[in-house]
């Protein structure tokens, strides 16, 4: 499996553009992914490894202007942080690891015991 | 090492709520704060009339704020409102959130704004498993 660096992230290189996108970048789906093939003006369906320098480029300039992988999780961690330090009731259930929005723990809850911890991990 | 401490200074953070800076939050009344505020908290202003035991706490909270002494917390305002949304005025405040039980006393931070007060006393005794239960067979070591 050969990939192609953009920005940092290894695209595979024979992806369409908007999958490799939307697979490798956190924050990045599948729709968010054309919508930067468009404005850069790039298929999406152009395999990573066809793409020329200047659409590299453009694209990277794109990229380094969204929201995207690490300040995304710093950003989410920040905001679940926040509501730890005013010592909010949501605060109290995500460092608890339980349900946020008022659902049962008798059963269920699975999901939230493994993600509602703080750090996060993404 | 001189470097290193302004570097931290830099990274010290101001709070914004919305895009606006903590000094003119401070100053704002609730009208001006409710414009920049989620719709939650727009629509609650919107539909629902101010109480007449809502404004006698707000009343309360900001006198005990004018009336404490310099680099000393004001005197907790007791409450049973856990359903008031917490606007500029009460900031820097201590209230009394009544919990069904007892008042906890929540300093109020410019965080805490657009929450209900609710949010910051807790209603139940979290869970707490496994702990000095008579029924386990662990050693319990006495102190």
């Amino acid at each position: 499996m050969s990939s192609i660096s953009i920005l940092g992230f290894a695209l595979p290189a024979k992806a369409q553009l908007k999958i490799a996108l939307s697979t490798k970048i956190f924050g990045i789906g599948l729709h968010t992914a054309k919508e930067i093939c468009a404005r850069s003006g790039i298929s999406g369906s152009t395999r990573v490894q066809e793409l020329r320098e200047p659409q590299i480029l453009t694209l990277t300039k794109y990229l380094s202007t969204m929201k995207i992988d690490k300040i995304l999780k710093d950003e989410i961690n920040a905001n679940i942080g926040k509501k730890i330090t005013i010592g909010s009731y949501q605060g109290l259930r995500h460092k608890s690891g339980f349900p946020v929005h008022g659902q049962r723990t008798k059963t269920n809850g699975i999901n939230a015991k493994k993600l509602n911890r703080f750090p996060r991990r993404l | 090492m001189a470097d290193v401490e302004q570097k931290r200074k830099r990274i010290f953070k101001t709070y914004s709520y919305r895009g606006v800076q903590l000094e003119q939050l401070l100053t704002m009344t609730t009208e001006e704060f409710v414009k920049i505020a989620p719709a939650r908290v727009r629509r609650r202003f919107a539909n629902k009339k101010q109480t007449i035991s809502e404004r006698v706490f707000l009343e309360k909270l900001i006198k005990a704020k004018k009336e404490c002494v310099v680099n000393e917390k004001p005197v907790p305002v007791k409450t049973h409102l856990r359903n008031v949304i917490v606007v500029p005025e009460m900031i820097n405040g201590v209230v009394g959130v009544y919990n069904g039980k007892v008042f906890n006393n929540v300093e109020i931070r410019p965080e805490m704004l657009g929450h209900y007060l609710g949010e910051f006393s807790i209603t139940y005794t979290p869970v707490r498993h496994g702990r000095a239960g008579a029924t386990t067979s662990r050693f319990i070591p006495l102190k």
